[in-house]
Formats: structure tokens, C-alpha cells, sequence
């Protein structure tokens, strides 16, 4: 009786191998075609409500993964936006050093000390380079300072912010001519002195350095007026100025090799030698 | 019904949750399970009803078919002569994980002797970590049953 068991789960498996041999080899030369049709339909029904679960697993890890390259992306952005500026301010750079009269040196401004109270700046170019004390140092948006102190490598500029700082300066829409000099009240605002009251100003002209001083070439903007008030007791007006050089954010900067003319200086030694 | 199941976890969701391209199998699970209840004939005839279904299910038409029964064939006197026995996680651990690797290497050669299918591109998750997963399900499912 066993052994009759036996033979039947023999011959029971034997015929289930066959089947599924047969099957496999059906399945390979197309013959369950129909079968494979309808099992596909079949499992896609009973799939369907689990796609729902699939679509939200998907959204998270694509919300992760547009996580991550939005990240990736506004620093990108940023650091594009810091090249877009640098690039402006280089091209202006480039285009003053075209237009510029006087031979210019490009320099870095590579230290800054506008507390208030003695402000400086210190630039990488010295002797070295050419730079020498007395020297205008600019931007593409007008006169920053005047170099006071060189070494080989570096130069200090005392800039147009500083008490000490005086420049002769004259309106270039009505060629009226003072010293500009900074007054204390903000880093960026200075002071237009000596013009007489006789002559109208509006807001808004600008004023660039005259050339007189023999100091700085003539032609550097300096700022434009942002107010004007009669002087107390004189008869000349007190013009406030905004300069157009921003000393916060200027990173680079060129010297204007402007040398002042020697027979000028000797004519004022041989004046000051007579009174 | 048990059977029936069986496949549609496994086709549906099971199906779904891989390691390393290495899926559980519970008609296997159900297979030896059900090799402790019945007699072999009527376990073979079961395994292959199920085994036919999950072939259908998951397009791998007589792979299952062939590799479930004949293990139910070799394994079904072993596992009717122990089940009397109260087994540990471990134990049933090493039980399934033989079970699960004797028909995963039915499964391999088969399928490889067909040349149907791309089996040499999942040996070792077929071998190994489908082997593992499915002795771990196995582990578990004692562990839920027995408490």
C-alpha cells in the first residue's frame, strides 16, 4: 500500500515536471500567449490599488531628490550672481583703463579700515609696481583716495573720507571751482567749499576733480550735489556731496600715474620762497 | 483559499519589497508549511496549484511549478517527520534557509537550462539574499504563529 503511495507521488511529481517544462518551453516558443495576456490583466487589477502607494513613495524620494538639487541650485545661483557683479565691475574697470588719459595700474585693494575715526585703505601695488606717494587711486565710479605711504609691494591711500583729505574740485556744468573735503556727517558724503553764492548750483551736477592742485589729473568724478546751503556770515555756499565711489563694496581699483608737472611745482617753491 | 492567498501577498506586495534584487518567497513558505499538515500527494498537488498560480502572476511560466514541487517532493517526509516537534527561531531559521536555498538552486538550474531568462545576472541574490530574506520571513512568521 505504501509502495503504491509512493508510485503515485512519483508519478505525480513526474507528470507536474513535465508540465512545467512544457509550460517553459511553450513560453518560449509564444504558446501561452493567451494565458500570459490574461495573467497580466489580472495582475494589473490587483496591482492598480497598490500604484497609489508607489506614486507617494516616488513623490518622496523625487521630493528629496529636487530637495537636494534646489539646494545645489541656489548656491549655484549665488555664486553666479557674485561672478556677474565681479565680471560688471571688471568689464567697467577695463573700459576706464581703455578710456583713461593717464596710464593706469590695476590693484587690488587688499585691506580696509573705515571705522571713522582715521580711515585707510591699503592696496597691492608699491613701488615696486610704480606707484608713488601722491598718486590718485580711482574706480570705474570716480576718485577713491590719494596714496600717502608706499613700500615695494603695497601703498597706503588715504581715501576721500578722511578728515585730512582735501582735493580741489569744480562743478563741470558750471565750472565753478572749491576744495572738496570730508565733513564727518556720513562716510560717503563731503563737503564742496569756497564756491561763491553768485554762482547758481542745482542737485543733482556733478563734481569731479579741476586739476589745479597739481596733485590729480582733471576729470575724476567725485560725487554730485545732494544739497546745497549758504555760508553763515560769507559769501560763499556749503554743497553737500555724495561721492560715487562706494568705499564699502570696492574691491579693485587702479592708480593714475598722473605725475604733477615739475614746472609748476618749482613756480610754487620759488612763490612761497618770496611771501 | 490559503493558497490562493499566498500568491496574490506574494505576486502583489511581496513582489515589491527586494533586497539587492532579492525578494522572500511565501508560496514557499506556505509550501513547507503545508508539507507538515497533509500528505505528500495532496501537498504536491497544493504546492503545484499555488506554484501554477505564482508562475502566472509573475510571467514565469513552469520555473515555479517545477522548482516547489520537486522540493515538496524531496523535503515533505523530513518536514512531516519533524513537525511534531517545537522548533526555535533558529532552528526554523535553518530549516527554511536549507528549504528556501534547495529550491532557489531547482529554480537557478532550471531557469538557466531554459535560457529564457538572464539567471547568471541574479545568482548570488537568488542564491544568497533571496535564500536569507525568505528563511528571516519564515523566522518571523513562526515567531507571530507560535505566540
Amino acid at each position: 500500500m505504501r509502495r503504491l503511495s509512493d508510485a503515485k507521488d512519483y508519478i505525480l511529481t513526474a507528470i507536474l515536471l513535465l508540465l512545467a517544462i512544457g509550460m517553459m518551453i511553450n513560453r518560449h516558443d509564444g504558446g501561452l500567449q493567451n494565458a500570459r495576456k490574461a495573467s497580466i490583466t489580472v495582475l494589473s487589477y490587483l496591482e492598480q490599488p497598490l500604484s497609489v502607494i508607489r506614486v507617494y513613495r516616488q513623490a518622496l524620494t523625487t521630493n528629496t531628490y529636487l530637495h537636494r538639487q534646489n539646494i545645489q541650485l541656489q548656491d549655484e545661483l549665488s555664486r553666479l550672481r557674485s561672478v556677474e557683479e565681479q565680471n560688471r565691475i571688471l568689464r567697467d574697470l577695463l573700459e576706464l583703463r581703455q578710456d583713461s588719459p593717464h596710464p593706469v595700474i590695476p590693484v587690488r585693494i587688499v585691506a580696509k579700515n573705515l571705522t571713522g575715526l582715521n580711515n585707510t585703505l591699503t592696496i597691492d601695488a608699491g613701488t615696486d609696481d610704480g606707484a608713488e606717494v601722491g598718486m590718485a587711486v580711482i574706480n570705474s565710479d570716480g576718485l577713491i583716495g590719494q596714496i600717502i605711504l608706499t613700500n615695494r609691494s603695497f601703498s597706503q591711500v588715504l581715501p576721500y573720507s578722511n578728515s585730512v583729505f582735501r582735493v580741489s574740485a569744480t562743478v563741470a556744468e558750471t565750472r565753478a571751482y572749491g576744495i572738496v573735503s570730508w565733513d564727518a556727517s556720513a562716510l560717503d558724503e563731503l563737503q564742496l567749499n569756497h564756491i561763491p553764492q553768485t554762482i547758481s548750483l542745482e542737485i543733482g551736477q556733478t563734481v569731479e576733480t579741476s586739476g589745479f592742485s597739481n596733485q590729480f589729473p582733471p576729470g575724476i568724478p567725485i560725487g554730485e550735489i545732494i544739497g546745497i546751503q549758504p555760508g553763515d556770515g560769507i559769501e560763499t555756499q556749503t554743497i553737500q556731496l555724495r561721492a560715487y565711489a562706494d568705499l564699502f563694496t570696492a574691491a579693485e581699483a587702479f592708480i593714475v600715474t598722473f605725475e604733477p608737472d615739475s614746472l609748476i611745482q618749482e613756480l610754487e617753491l620759488e612763490q612761497q620762497e618770496l611771501f | 483559499m490559503l493558497a490562493i492567498g499566498a500568491v496574490f501577498i506574494q505576486a502583489v506586495l511581496l513582489r515589491h519589497l527586494t533586497i539587492f534584487n532579492a525578494e522572500s518567497d511565501l508560496v514557499l513558505l506556505f509550501a513547507l508549511w503545508i508539507c507538515t499538515k497533509v500528505p505528500k500527494t495532496e501537498a504536491i498537488l497544493i504546492t503545484a496549484f499555488a506554484a501554477f498560480f505564482q508562475d502566472a502572476l509573475t510571467d514565469l511560466w513552469g520555473l515555479n511549478l517545477f522548482s516547489k514541487v520537486l522540493t515538496v517532493f524531496i523535503l515533505h517526509n523530513f518536514l512531516s517527520r519533524t513537525s511534531e516537534n517545537s522548533f526555535l527561531f533558529w532552528q526554523i531559521f535553518l530549516i527554511v534557509a536549507g528549504a528556501s536555498f534547495l529550491h532557489n538552486l531547482f529554480f537557478y538550474i532550471v531557469s538557466s537550462l531554459s535560457g529564457v531568462f538572464a539567471s547568471e545576472f541574479v545568482v548570488i541574490s537568488l542564491l544568497l539574499v533571496s535564500t536569507l530574506f525568505t528563511a528571516i520571513l519564515g523566522g518571523f512568521l513562526h515567531l507571530v504563529r507560535s505566540r
